[in-house]
């Protein structure tokens, strides 16, 4: 394994927005691009201190379930994405949330550059609206229609055959 | 996700968070949900109006289609669908990366034409068409213009030639290939010419369906292969590079060519297709392969008949000849026209490189025990072996486990840890 053959330290320190610190193996780590760019980064450099990468855009809170995703998926090889198993707890993971978390985690996936938790959340905000009406998905999200009528008529006549 | 998952999302969410996310993030979204879902979020509200128009995701599905023939109040059906893909088209203001499209049978070789061109001007990188007219129908000509292919897909399309300008997809890394019809002659030339003179980058290739035929492939930079189908013959040209190979039909008695010239394979599977020959009980696979599979480290095996000698000899050579099998996965079967007799066995073989082994559907034949038994005095490495049963397998087997649990006399290996799962009737049939 790559780091057990590097001298330097298998775990690294990452701090939250509001200043909290989470020591996080390596190879939980790297499953945040963005993470594991700066640990690459700071390898080179031939460190021999404990890595410290401070996230200023991710409160503790969001952070705590970026990583428990990160812990979760570093346990299964990069070509086991397809695994029942791990489709499973993505599922119930995400169900647990409301939306204000499920939007932050999103941001926080993608400022962190972890690509599969992005797409994740994207799918599941997708499935979560799919087949509601306008009017319902403009309640759900407090959506203000600021169209007149006959605006809202014209638009619906561009593009007729998705509004029958 | 289920109603009262929405109806909870309903009661938390109140802020208009969903306006507030990165222009990205919400066209990621977009890009999730069908089409006609994506277009009618334009009259949410103003900010709302222009947001699909940014999608580089564009799917014209079956399910596409039907919904606006379903939802259709016109006559001419297909003056309506045209007009309803050309008002897409018309509107869409960025770059296509991903297109899909469902060839219904009534669409005029000119409009479709004039589709793909659209999205080739659009730089489209993934192309899937999947081809419902009457076989014999030409591709699109414009789709040989889209030189930015990654990914190409192509589902019951007919290859009967190609156009003289053709130059290639020079980016073209993954090629599908499916039909669900007997290939007819013509197009073998034809497929053999387009894989090995047109796409320099080929890296994965997936030929699947009814073939019976053979073609000759030079695909220097070709790594991971997929071959489904009755009876295809491929010959590899020039030097192969694959290293994951994937077999799903009868070979077996050519095992000795095939394999020979993939020596870099790392990952090979094969199916019961792969046994599976009239007659083939009678013939005897070689010891051992001309040429060694020297990086194979997984073999997977689906649904092996254990009870078959020609197939448990044909997996033995697999064996013998790869001196770096370190992950071995077997889903095994039986073979109707053999019996349960116990297999005479090599005597005398070892495959030190062998560290974990599942077996599964394993359902008590004392074939599947002979050969478990044989897996464990030959395999000094092994660290674990999985074993699932069926739940109404033979109680010989299942004692037997049991016993090797507690006393692991038989095995070669001192650190083997053997786990046994029981699996009732009902998962089996789900899993299938």
């Amino acid at each position: 394994m790559a780091s057990s053959s590097s001298s330097s330290l298998s775990r690294v320190v990452v701090k939250s927005s509001d200043n909290n610190l989470f020591v996080v193996n390596k190879k939980v780590a790297s499953q945040s691009q963005l993470l594991k760019q700066c640990i690459d980064n700071m390898e080179e450099k031939g460190t021999n201190d404990v890595i410290l990468i401070p996230l200023s855009n991710v409160t503790s809170n969001i952070l705590t379930l970026v990583l428990e995703y990160c812990e979760k998926h570093a346990d299964f090889a990069d070509d086991d994405n397809n695994n029942q198993e791990l489709k499973q707890w993505d599922h119930e993971f995400l169900k647990k949330f409301d939306y204000a978390t499920l939007n932050s985690l999103t941001m926080a996936a993608d400022y962190m550059v972890t690509k599969s938790l992005l797409n994740l959340c994207c799918q599941f905000i997708a499935d979560s609206i799919k087949d509601l009406t306008v009017q319902q998905i403009r309640q759900i999200f407090d959506i203000k229609n600021d169209f007149t009528p006959q605006e809202e008529a014209d638009i619906k006549n561009e593009n007729a055959w998705a509004f029958r | 996700m289920s109603t009262t998952n929405k109806r909870n999302l309903c009661s938390t969410m109140r802020a208009d968070k969903f306006s507030n996310l990165p222009p990205e993030i919400t066209v990621r979204i977009l890009e999730n949900l069908p089409l006609a879902d994506a277009v009618r979020t334009s009259t949410l509200s103003r900010y709302w109006r222009t947001k699909w128009v940014h999608i580089s995701q564009l799917i014209l599905d079956h399910h596409f289609f039907i919904s606006i023939v379903e939802n259709s109040s016109t006559t001419n059906i297909i003056e309506e669908l045209t007009n309803a893909v050309n008002s897409i088209f018309s509107r869409l203001v960025g770059p296509i990366r991903k297109f899909e499209l469902y060839i219904f049978s009534w669409l005029e070789g000119a409009e479709l034409d004039r589709w793909v061109k659209f999205v080739s001007g659009k730089g489209v990188k993934e192309f899937t068409l999947i081809d419902c007219r009457q076989p014999g129908k030409t591709l699109p000509p414009s789709l040989f213009s889209c030189v930015g292919l990654t990914q190409l897909t192509l589902v019951n399309c007919s290859l009967h030639s190609l156009p003289l300008s053709f130059q290639g997809f020079p980016c073209l890394v993954n090629f599908e290939f499916l039909v669900n019809r007997q290939g007819s002659h013509a197009e073998e030339p034809v497929l053999e010419d387009f894989v090995s003179m047109h796409c320099p980058q080929l890296n994965r290739l997936r030929l699947i369906g009814g073939w019976c035929f053979g073609i000759t492939i030079h695909a220097p930079k070709l790594e991971d292969l997929v071959l489904v189908g009755v009876s295809p013959y491929i010959i590899f040209e020039g030097v192969t590079k694959i290293k994951r190979l994937e077999l799903y039909l009868p070979w077996v008695l050519r095992m000795q060519e095939i394999f020979s010239s993939l020596t870099f394979m790392e990952k090979l599977t094969l199916s019961d297709l792969f046994w599976m020959l009239n007659g083939h009980c009678e013939v005897r696979p070689p010891a051992t392969l001309a040429n060694e599979l020297v990086q194979l480290a997984h073999l997977e095996l689906i649904r092996l008949p254990l009870n078959c000698p020609f197939a448990v000899s044909a997996v033995l050579c697999l064996f013998q000849s790869s001196p770096r099998l370190t992950h071995l996965s077997i889903r095994a079967s039986s073979c109707r026209s053999c019996s349960d007799k116990p297999h005479k066995m090599v005597e005398e073989c070892t495959f030190p490189s062998i560290k974990t082994v599942k077996l599964s559907w394993i359902s008590g034949l004392t074939t599947e025990l002979q050969f478990i038994k044989f897996l464990l005095a030959t395999t000094p490495m092994l660290e674990v072996m999985t074993i699932e049963i069926n739940e109404d397998a033979k109680p010989e087997l299942l004692s037997f486990v049991e016993e090797l649990k507690q006393f692991p006399c038989g095995c070669a290996s001192k650190n083997a840890k053997i786990l046994l799962n029981l699996i009732t009737n009902k998962d089996i049939v789900d899993c299938q």
